[in-house]
């Protein structure tokens, strides 16, 4: 019942719709009363299980120091947004969430890149080695079907057999399955999630045919850039976590329709376990019943080797960490070492650290996974090619073609906070800080929509930057949202479905085509009301194998904005809707939305 | 009766007067002497940890690297180095007072203690046959995946040294047997062995990690044993020829004392006592000229 109860508290990053936002420290273990607390930055996937054992934890003999309790409590917190937030000397807890005596990444490469960047500002470094407590496999997670139309696991599969299914134009086709359109790869931003950094990584190597000492020369050969550019070809739209991603599959192969939505996606191992089982992200929303796909997703070790996650547990060599901090720390790092708590590691699906525990339920075959896999490892690379691979991604990564499409509404005048700035202010500020986040080659448009807010047709939505390349023009974009003022009503339907459909009509494949919502209101538009129809319009332009797809990314700004709603739109379109319904968290969650370029 | 009354007092006086020496003295043993009484600072090699944790709280132990701590000591102060006894794996504390000994500093240690000893050893698949040091050191350039401490660390060079005199044939080279040709060897190994803090809990963890992991009896006895058979399974342990094996011992500065129990420590955990066989470790001077090779 713990392990529920937890699971159901559990926060993800980013943060797509209906999860508790990442950063927050949530009251799941309770009140730590009088003990010394110390908080741990836990990578998404694994907080129910750190809860779970902080919890046992706290209430045991263990957790006191010098006659004083210690308090452990973990929280939910993006591996990649947990080390630029470290990198940067946590400074801004409110937006970055409590500043953490302990870290838990799922990888530690994550560490490294601290290190290095710290080494890079002439600061010591904060990042000690430290012991993995568990493992994961990063996996190619496909369809069965799919896995077996290339004969895997007979035929080895890799990252060089993924570049050739991308630019074959026959698709599927090549391979008896024209059925199922061209090939769509999922993958993460490396920026953000490790399962994203893990496949940028093994693909550089791939790229190389080499397993270990990839340096910062590799990553400047054209035939490397060609080779990592040809696999970004093949993304359906990036993302900040794999959940996101796996929701989507589920949600299409419910209506029988996975075979089109993704090929295949670069997941941890233990995602596929919960894939299989029925809990495609992992976490249980209330009244959720596990229930297993129709179609299982394979984990595909790819042949040229591929990296784990190590999740190693951190505690900082920082300022900030007091001494019975520390030891309160290192007595949690030795209790999830123990045997009967690497047991639990291994029910949620991870391979246990400490090798007295066997590998085994519900790592093996019938879950998808193969326990005797992976035969090879490949090399985590050292700092500085990691932070110059992030580099150079941002430039070879799928270019995007977005709208931003801004409700200006009456409502977005309303004061959020304690400062007397408006909604509208603190998303003006938001959306032009996110704006450095795309890469000069995107295509990205500004549309403004309130009713009657034009005095011709379409009266309802004003386009104040047409599409072109951001490089361009992200200055005057930056001065067209510094100067919105707030109108109207909100004419939500109809600016989402003709937004669509011109997206749709001047659709680019080569690109990453969606549109950005932001909306703090429901529909209120008596001229159109028809959510079924809307939502249909968008479903269909998403289906079959020669489809248009379009994403919708919603971000349900303040308390009034209609989530339900959006989220639904977001799902018809295999995208994901995003929470800010706390208005000073939009800065957060603007940088989540656009990790999906 | 009040004779045996006093005999009995007397008698119970000076038992207790013998108990509070001894409690004193125990207590004398834990405390550094001169003007600064502290605790009595045992800094313990990462490897070797075994024997500080056998050391009782009235000890200021710390267990880092082998290396590191040579690092501060090169350059430490000769009159508080800030340690009172380092254990560490011979001949360490020989290297830190040659290269203090060359800058102009005066040395550190006093007569070391030896503590236990261990083989050095390979824990490789059971498929891979017969090979010897240079067997496995060419194999580790070619087509075996390799991890060990880093060959510049405590153990590491020890690994490094045996590599050498199996490529060389023989374990008493000098550092001018170190040609061309073997230096180049000795390179390559530097770049082909992946050094991790635990190299056979990393293979124990990830199968695919490597083909051998570089370790030495005690170390690798113990984690075998402790694994679950699925995870030793089609692993054995294994001693290549020439046998060379890591040497325990507590250096103290000075002429400071070296606390009882390390040995115990060491010996808990699968250690081999002392002994007068030849270890077949080279001279510190030669696993100098090593380090220097690999940079």
């Amino acid at each position: 019942m713990l392990v529920l109860l937890v699971t159901l508290a559990a926060a993800c990053s980013g943060l797509p719709n209906d999860e508790a936002p990442e950063g927050a420290v949530d009251d799941a273990l309770g009140d730590p009363g009088e003990c010394e607390v110390i908080d741990v930055a836990v990578s998404s996937e694994k907080i129910a299980l750190l809860q779970d054992l902080a919890a046992t934890f706290n209430d045991s003999e263990d957790a006191e120091v010098d006659g004083e309790c210690v308090f452990v409590r973990p929280y939910s917190k993006s591996s990649g947004g947990a080390a630029t937030a470290l990198s940067n000397g946590w400074q801004n807890e409110e937006a970055e969430g409590q500043r953490p005596e302990a870290w838990s990444p799922a990888s530690s490469a994550w560490g490294a890149i601290v290190n290095q960047r710290l080494a890079d500002a002439g600061q010591e470094p904060i990042v000690p080695d430290s012991e993995p407590f568990m493992l994961t496999p990063l996996v190619i997670a496909m369809p069965k079907p799919m896995a077996d139309a290339l004969g895997y696991p007979e035929t080895p599969v890799g990252f060089a057999d993924i570049l050739d299914l991308a630019r074959d134009p026959a698709g599927w086709g090549a391979h008896g399955h024209p059925e199922w359109g061209p090939f769509r790869l999922g993958k993460t931003n490396p920026n953000f999630s490790t399962s994203g950094l893990s496949a940028l990584i093994a693909q550089y190597y791939a790229a190389l045919e080499k397993t270990e000492g990839l340096s910062l020369e590799d990553l400047a050969q054209p035939d490397v850039i060609d080779f990592a550019k040809g696999i970004e070809s093949s993304v359906v739209h990036y993302g900040d976590i794999t959940p996101t991603f796996l929701n989507n599959l589920y949600r299409n192969d419910a209506r029988g329709a996975s075979l089109t939505y993704v090929s295949a996606v670069a997941v941890e191992e233990v995602s596929v376990i919960s894939y299989n089982a029925g809990n495609p992200d992992g976490v249980l929303s209330p009244g959720e019943e596990p229930r297993p796909p129709r179609v299982p997703l394979v984990a595909v070790y790819p042949k040229e080797g591929t990296l784990f996650s190590d999740n190693p547990f951190i505690i900082l060599d920082a300022d900030w960490v007091s001494d019975a901090q520390r030891e309160g720390a290192e007595r949690f790092g030795e209790y999830i070492q123990e045997p009967e708590n690497q047991e639990r590691v291994l029910e949620f699906g991870f391979r246990p650290g400490n090798p007295s525990v066997a590998v085994g339920e519900p790592i093996v075959r019938a879950n998808g996974v193969d326990p005797s896999q992976p035969e090879r490892t490949l090399e985590v690379p050292e700092p500085e090619v990691m932070v110059e691979a992030l580099d150079r991604w941002g430039e070879q990564r799928k270019p995007a073609k977005v709208m931003l499409l801004v409700d200006v509404s009456g409502s977005m005048g309303d004061v959020a906070g304690d400062t007397g700035e408006t909604k509208l202010d603190l998303a003006k500020r938001a959306a032009i800080d996110a704006l450095d986040q795309f890469k000069d080659e995107d295509d990205v448009a500004l549309r403004i929509f309130s009713t009657d807010l034009s005095a011709t047709e379409p009266t309802d939505y004003i386009d104040l930057v047409p599409f072109g390349p951001i490089g361009a023009q992200r200055e005057e974009i930056a001065s067209r949202i510094r100067s919105l003022v707030p109108t109207q009503g909100t004419p939500l339907y109809t600016a989402v479905r003709d937004s669509y459909d011109l997206l749709q009509r001047e659709y680019e494949p080569d690109r990453i085509n969606a549109v950005v919502l932001l909306s703090d209101g429901q529909n209120e538009d008596p001229r159109n009301s028809d959510l079924q129809g809307l939502l249909d319009a968008l479903a269909s332009a998403n289906e079959g194998q020669s489809s248009r797809p379009v994403r919708l990314f919603p971000i349900a700004y303040g308390d009034g904005a209609d989530l339900s709603t959006l989220r639904q739109l977001a799902e018809a379109t295999n995208a994901a809707a995003y929470d800010a319904s706390d208005p000073a968290s939009i800065t957060k969650v603007f940088t989540a939305v656009i990790s999906n370029f | 009766m009040s004779r045996f009354f006093a005999v009995l007092a007397a008698i119970t006086l000076i038992v207790g007067a013998v108990l509070v020496r001894g409690m004193l003295d125990d207590d004398d043993d834990a405390t550094r002497e001169g003007r600064d009484r502290g605790p009595v600072r045992v800094v313990c090699g990462s490897e070797v940890q075994a024997a500080c944790d056998a050391l009782g709280s009235a000890y200021e132990v710390t267990i880092e690297d082998t290396a590191t701590t040579a690092a501060a000591l090169r350059t430490a102060d000769g009159d508080d180095p800030g340690i009172d006894v380092w254990v560490a794996p011979w001949p360490w504390p020989e290297i830190v007072d040659g290269d203090r000994e060359r800058a102009g500093l005066p040395r550190l240690f006093g007569n070391p203690v030896t503590l236990g000893r261990s083989a050095l050893a390979a824990i490789v698949p059971e498929s891979i046959g017969p090979c010897d040091w240079a067997c496995v050191g060419q194999r580790a350039t070619d087509d075996l995946r390799v991890g060990g401490r880093p060959l510049d660390t405590g153990v590491g060079v020890l690994h490094l040294a045996a590599f050498t005199a199996g490529r060389l044939g023989t374990t008493t080279y000098a550092s001018n047997d170190l040609d061309a040709a073997t230096q180049s060897f000795v390179r390559g190994l530097a770049d082909a062995v992946d050094g991790v803090p635990n190299p056979v809990t990393r293979l124990l963890q990830i199968r695919a990690s490597y083909d051998v992991a570089l370790t030495h009896r005690a170390e690798a006895e113990t984690l075998l044993a402790g694994a679950s058979e699925d995870r030793r399974a089609g692993l054995e342990v294994t001693y290549p020829e020439p046998v060379l094996s890591l040497v325990a011992v507590a250096a103290p500065v000075g002429d400071r004392s070296v606390p009882d129990g390390l040995g115990g420590g060491l010996r808990s955990t699968g250690w081999d006592p002392p002994s007068d066989a030849p270890s077949g470790l080279p001279t510190a001077g030669v696993l100098t000229a090593l380090l220097e090779v690999i940079g």
